[in-house]
């Protein structure tokens, strides 16, 4: 099979990238003609095969619940429209969706059994966390499972709370949007009182727990300037082993807020020099839609098989509000659990949302597309989107050149290029990155 | 049932099928499995019996005859053995 090659330019040179190979190189114009014999000797084996909607009984990453929508912030970018009193899981729901997946996993050979919690704020409904974790801890050691369990969560609780989340959880992603300004403004509490204290606080019980914390940062155009400095002040305070950048997904609440996504060219260039600092200090910086470990055509739970459980039994592939997908004309619901233990999983609607994962004609000649995949299924890739990149694509195309210079060793060539604006904007709007167009 | 707490020179940790609690002033280590493990962190906690009855249910699959049995059961054991005392 001939290798599926792109070429983009970096100043008076070409990045070639085949990812099905993993394989990247930079070389001169005349050498795009005629491969090097190394660069030949690399792409010579065969190549991993492309990418496809998965296929077969349904194979879930994880399982994720939503243990409430409700949510004790109120944050200004926040469309979920969350309140402070909201449906809460039934705890017997929780169990039940619990052992599903332990069932599921041990039926598999899988090692571990994982549990994601998602909100709203998980710990706005604390029972039924609890009886999630302890079921999850209690049905693993009952089938010799390690029990793996995320949460996701806005570190608005009580000292004691924190430390419990430090001792049973595996991995914390705490959403800490950087100092206190613009924690206080993008996360504020009720009664327009910061959470910056609060967060600050559950932060550093984290960091002296055994959990593994991941910060994450939603990134507007007020704070995007600041993301070194904040990468510097997080990682001398705290002890984050990740820090993953978000750029505003905008919301009619956002807008009322004046909060606005940051112009997609500054966003590279400030993360690639957030990303050196975080490096300094040996915390991995992230922006998941750059990652280029592994050919992939999805880079959510879309596709992927995961199920999320709501509060009402209904099990969808996305912990995104359902309002959200239907006004993309998108379906992602799988089926129903019951706390009795029901479980319906059509095969049908299985097979629908696999296949969401294909066929994204905006990502056919971008040399990501088996690496950002096309980004969110609902904010991004929905269906009828425009073919024409957008900021998301922008920002992602010269991350991830910037990340592949790296891996080459041209780490200040990849410096140099996330500082010039000219060079970027080249790359960047690129209509075909494929070899043949170069 | 009166509320219990962990005693003075007892520490703990959590483990993936459980929590392992420390005696420092014998240095003896106790095991709890599950659902054991689950009534501890509860008790450590401050919550009510009740509370902890219902909880319980959830987690070990009891009717709440069954779990409130367990429950006073787990926590004599573990007063027997010294390892909490009465709030």
């Amino acid at each position: 099979m001939a290798p599926r090659l792109f070429a983009v330019p970096v100043f008076d040179k070409w990045l070639v990238y085949a990812p099905l190979h993993r394989v990247a190189a930079l070389v001169n114009r005349a050498a795009l003609q005629e491969f090097p014999e190394e660069l030949r000797a690399a792409l010579a084996g065969e190549p991993e095969p492309e990418p496809h909607p998965r296929q077969g009984p349904v194979s879930p990453q994880f399982l994720g619940l939503v243990p409430t929508r409700a949510c004790n912030l109120s944050c200004a970018y926040c469309g979920f429209g969350a309140t402070p009193c909201g449906e809460q899981m039934d705890p017997r729901l929780a169990a039940a969706g619990v052992d599903w997946m332990a069932d599921f996993a041990a039926r598999n050979g899988r090692r571990t059994l994982d549990v994601h919690f998602f909100g709203g704020e998980p710990f706005a409904a604390p029972e039924v966390v609890d009886v999630a974790v302890h079921r999850t801890r209690a049905v693993a050691a009952e089938k010799g499972l390690l029990p793996n369990l995320e949460v996701a969560t806005n570190g608005v609780y009580t000292e004691a709370r924190a430390r419990w989340v430090g001792d049973y959880f595996d991995t914390v992603v705490l959403s800490f949007d950087g100092l206190r300004a613009v924690q206080d403004r993008h996360r504020p509490a009720g009664g327009g009182r910061g959470s910056f204290d609060q967060v600050a606080g559950t932060a550093r019980v984290l960091s002296a727990s055994p959990a593994e914390v991941c910060f994450r940062v939603c990134v507007a155009r007020n704070n995007v300037e600041q993301l070194a400095e904040t990468v510097h002040w997080f990682a001398e305070e705290f002890r984050p082993s990740s820090i993953d950048f978000e750029t505003l997904q905008p919301t009619p609440e956002s807008e009322l807020a004046g909060l606005n996504p940051p112009d997609p060219y500054t966003f590279a260039a400030q993360f690639w020099k957030a990303r050196r600092a975080a490096r300094e200090h040996g915390v991995e910086p992230v922006y998941a839609a750059a990652v280029t470990t592994e050919p992939r055509i999805s880079f959510c739970p879309v596709g992927n098989d995961t199920l999320i459980l709501h509060p009402n039994g209904r099990v969808s592939a996305c912990y995104l509000l359902e309002r959200d997908w239907q006004a993309r004309g998108l379906d992602l619901n799988l089926g129903r659990m019951g706390a009795g233990g029901d479980v319906e999983l059509p095969e049908e609607d299985v097979h629908r949302v696999r296949q969401l994962a294909a066929g994204k004609p905006r990502c056919e000649n971008c040399f990501c597309r088996w690496s950002c995949a096309g980004g969110c299924h609902v904010n991004h890739s929905f269906p009828g989107c425009s073919s024409a990149y957008d900021d998301f694509c922008i920002q992602t195309r010269l991350i991830t050149a910037c990340s592949l210079l790296d891996g080459l060793g041209l780490e200040s060539m990849a410096d140099e290029l996330a500082l010039d604006q000219e060079e970027m904007q080249r790359l960047a709007v690129r209509p075909s990155d494929w070899l043949e167009d170069a | 049932m009166t509320e219990y707490q962990a005693a003075e020179h007892v520490r703990w940790a959590v483990e993936a099928g459980g929590v392992v609690l420390i005696d420092c002033a014998t240095g003896a280590a106790t095991t709890l499995g599950y659902p054991q493990a689950a009534i501890w962190d509860f008790l450590t906690r401050g919550e009510p019996e009740e509370q902890i009855c219902a909880k319980l249910c959830a987690i070990a699959s009891l009717d709440p005859a069954a779990a409130r049995a367990l429950v006073r059961e787990t926590v004599a054991a573990l007063r027997d053995a010294g390892l909490v005392t009465r709030g």
